[in-house]
């Protein structure tokens, strides 16, 4: 009797321990794997998700879209707009353990802007910074060339975080990113294991969090796991299976199977991520203005959001939605409706009729027949470009849907190598993002329309530079407007974030006030009681 | 010895017809009794007839949507569930059938046609040319196959045909070596030594004394090809590189129901036993005709 006692303790003991132990760790499943954690060298979503828990840039967002200092003091623009001086927060330690100062950050900014792609806005090819002092140990002071009303939006991105000066110039560039990674986050990254898993620890000097979040630092859980589960069907398996405690990366197609689950816990909010088709302006059928309003008006967007995102996407009518800054309104009065009857009459005076009765019309001898293009690896924008095929069926239009992964289908868009794409694009600041998309720099590249104006190009350049806010908003809805009405791009869908959590990891009730549950509350708020 | 050419040739071809008549006899006999083999046969006669008859048997047009009844579980209206988009899957795979056996058919006329002629010239001309010929088939075996077709088939671009090309221009070598083997061994054969002798063209011993005396390995192992070509083919577009959308290949069909496996199990399920079910025909139907053709194989005697 004794034995079994003492046995039942021990068994006891052991399993409160195993317990314990699991407490102190989150696994995420991650959809994709980082090219690399180098802030100064990715433009990919995961890897930027992912890095952001571990370095930090000097500014962050709050709730409300502001920008608010993240790892200084105060800030202070001299009144011409052209001088920003930075007071950083003393004390705040970098994972080797070394203190943040000014060197640290001009290094960490002239890197950036050598290095990093996105780097467009501040840098002083564009306009902007073209010099950084450092006065005093915590004091940086940035010399913009001209005014630049953005420069705080972009100084928040973590694309240009802060790692420390001697670790940069004394690490093998290839181990950036790669094995190593030092920055000012909660978490600081142990190890990566290439296809497998990413293991990043608790930093326990983080204690400078913004008021935001409850819980200025250091993070609850002690661990957090990011696996690499690239396939949908195994990801749901491994979250039903408890393996994984939660996830941004399950497909809509999931979401009420999910939410049917018990220990699951679902959640889903409106992003700034945008799918749009786009129609390209070198093509001879396509760039009459006419085909493209009669293939927008084709275009059912609510059976698309239905049946592609699950009900989890909304409709949308301006290339920029309401989650992003910058958003106009009146888009929505002059969005093409679905009315699929002024199709077919705007394509019988324009001439196309079916006159063999195959169902596709036709013009001297030629058939109707136009290419899209999107991804096939992922199951909304495939099934997105099989419901416009069939759409466009019913006036008409043959469409030859051709899908191919991610890199192809966007190689194809660059070049224009194509009639019609369905295409994506995140961002939560729509100056940059316009700009991207539809300013004549872009043709060849990602101005997929291969299409722009110098009305265009000079009103993205009034949105990125005047001093007035007015004026930038008037000239930012100029764009929306213009981008709209030319038919060039038909905005779809705006998808949404998909939250699931096993139901025992606590702190997700915080971390969804904030409408894009940033990486840092993440990083913070989540752990197991 | 005072035998004409003539009567000496007529010999000769008398001596052949007998031996095929004997051998369609016991190929018959053989075959019945296998009953893997009758049940291949039977199935691939069931998957020919579906894909002919398709518009008669599917219920609904196997590409129009319908978005009220997404992902519907097998029910008394559809068989076979929907799929992703509302479709029917029962008329999907019904019409599938129809891309199947195309791509297999299709690959197996274009390795049957490339490997013959290279395997007859390099097997009856010998020499430089045969040593060029299979030398070239050494070099394209060198190539992973699969990653050949794939960057034949991106090159190309997606669709039925270019396929049927890609898996096509993979799969020729074997079929050259096989029959340039059969060849080797067929030339030096004493009734190609007497017609030779006889002043028989190089045209007319290849086409009435060799060619006949091939087709029960070519036709084994065109039975057995087909089942790799449907593989093949599966393989491309579950890549996405086959059959577009939304024509309803079987691959593509697994390739969409992938993602909705662990809840939608029918999208992904029934197109896959559908490929088992017709590979496993052909491959009965493959050993059956090998035994019954090719009587020192078979295990039954």
């Amino acid at each position: 009797m004794k034995k079994t006692i003492v046995f039942l303790l021990i068994f006891l003991v052991v399993l409160s321990f195993s317990a314990a132990a699991d407490n102190g760790k989150i696994i995420v499943g991650i959809g994709e794997e980082p090219d690399t954690l180098d802030p100064n060298q990715t433009t990919r979503f995961h890897s930027y998700m992912i890095l952001s828990h571990v370095v930090e840039p000097l500014f962050t967002l709050d709730k409300d879209y502001n920008v608010i200092p993240l790892l200084l003091e105060s800030y202070d623009w001299s009144d011409d707009g052209l001088k920003m001086t930075v007071n950083l927060k003393q004390g705040i330690k970098f994972h080797n353990g070394a203190e943040l100062t000014a060197v640290d950050v001009k290094a960490s900014y002239e890197r950036y802007f050598a290095m990093s792609p996105l780097a467009n806005y501040l840098p002083a090819k564009n306009g902007g910074i073209y010099q950084i002092d450092t006065p005093d140990k915590y004091t940086v002071v940035f010399h913009f060339k001209t005014a630049k009303p953005l420069a705080l939006y972009h100084m928040a991105d973590a694309h240009v975080s802060i790692m420390p000066e001697e670790w940069l110039s004394n690490t093998e560039a290839e181990k950036i990113g790669r094995t190593e990674l030092i920055g000012t986050g909660p978490l600081q990254l142990d190890e990566w294991v290439s296809g497998d898993r990413i293991v990043m620890s608790r930093f326990d000097d983080y204690n400078h969090a913004p008021d935001f979040i409850s819980n200025p630092g250091p993070a609850k859980s002690a661990q957090m796991i990011f696996r690499v589960v690239p396939e949908d069907a195994t990801m749901m398996a491994e979250l039903m299976a408890g393996n994984v405690d939660f996830t941004f990366d399950v497909p809509p197609s999931s979401v009420k199977v999910l939410e049917s689950k018990p220990d699951l816990r679902v959640e889903t909010a409106p992003t700034y991520s945008v799918q749009y088709l786009a129609m390209n302006m070198q093509k001879s059928v396509i760039k009459d203005k006419d085909m493209r309003l009669a293939v927008a008006h084709a275009v059912n967007k609510e059976q698309i959001a239905k049946a592609a995102w699950f009900g989890v996407g909304k409709k949308i009518d301006g290339l920029i939605n309401k989650a992003t800054i910058g958003y106009w309104p009146g888009v929505k009065n002059i969005a093409y409706q679905y009315d699929p009857e002024i199709s077919k009459q705007i394509l019988s005076d324009l001439g196309w009729e079916d006159n063999d009765g195959d169902g596709i019309r036709e013009k001297d001898g030629q058939k109707l027949e136009l290419t899209l293009i999107t991804f096939s690896n992922i199951d909304q924008w495939r099934k997105a470009g099989e419901i416009v095929q069939a759409q466009l069926a019913k006036i008409g239009i043959k469409i030859n849907l051709e899908t191919a992964e991610v890199g192809a289908t966007y190689d194809r868009a660059e070049t224009g190598d194509y009639d019609i794409g369905i295409f994506r694009n995140t961002w939560w600041l729509g100056q940059p993002y316009l700009r991207f998309l539809v300013h004549s720099s872009g043709i060849g590249s990602s101005n997929y329309g291969q299409w722009s104006t110098p009305e265009l190009d000079k009103n993205i350049e009034i949105a990125g530079s005047s001093m007035s806010l007015a004026e930038r908003t008037e000239a930012l809805n100029e764009v929306q407007k213009t981008v709209v009405e030319s038919g060039v791009w038909v905005p779809l869908v705006s998808n949404s974030n998909i939250f699931v959590a096993k139901d025992d990891v606590v702190g997700v009730d915080e971390m969804l006030t904030h409408p894009w549950w940033p990486p840092l509350m993440r990083a913070l708020l989540l752990h197991k009681e | 010895m005072s035998v004409s050419k003539k009567e000496a040739k007529q010999q000769v071809e008398i001596e052949v017809a007998e031996k095929e008549v004997i051998a369609s006899g016991q190929f018959w006999r053989i075959f019945k009794r296998n009953k893997l083999a009758i049940i291949g046969a039977l199935i691939i006669i069931g998957v020919v007839l579906i894909a002919i008859f398709a518009p008669v048997i599917a219920p609904y047009d196997p590409t129009v949507q319908d978005y009220d009844n997404l992902l519907q579980p097998p029910s008394l209206d559809h068989p076979f569930g929907t799929d992703d988009l509302g479709r029917d899957l029962f008329s999907r795979v019904a019409y599938g059938a129809r891309y199947t056996l195309l791509v297999g058919i299709g690959v197996v006329v274009i390795v049957a046609v490339v490997g013959s002629v290279l395997g007859f010239v390099a097997g009856y001309y010998g020499g430089k040319i045969d040593s060029l010929i299979m030398r070239f088939v050494d070099i394209m075996l060198a190539i992973p196959a699969l990653v050949l077709a794939l960057a034949i088939a991106g090159a190309l671009g997606g669709g039925l045909w270019n396929v049927i090309i890609a898996i096509g221009a993979v799969g020729w070598t074997q079929f050259t070596r096989i029959v340039r083997a059969e060849v080797l061994k067929l030339r030096e054969s004493e009734y190609i030594t007497a017609a030779r002798a006889l002043g028989a063209s190089d045209f007319k011993i290849i086409a009435h004394h060799i060619a006949p005396n091939m087709m029960a390995p070519v036709i084994v192992y065109i039975t057995l090809y087909v089942p790799s070509a449907i593989l093949w083919a599966a393989s491309l577009s579950f890549l996405g590189l086959g059959v577009q959308p939304p024509y309803p290949e079987w691959g593509a069909l697994i390739a969409n129901g992938r993602a909705y496996i662990s809840f939608a199990w029918w999208i992904a399920t029934i197109p896959g036993l559908a490929i088992m079910l017709t590979v496993l025909g052909f491959n009965f139907l493959g050993d059956g005709l090998r035994d019954a053709l090719d009587p020192r194989m078979a295990r039954d005697l």
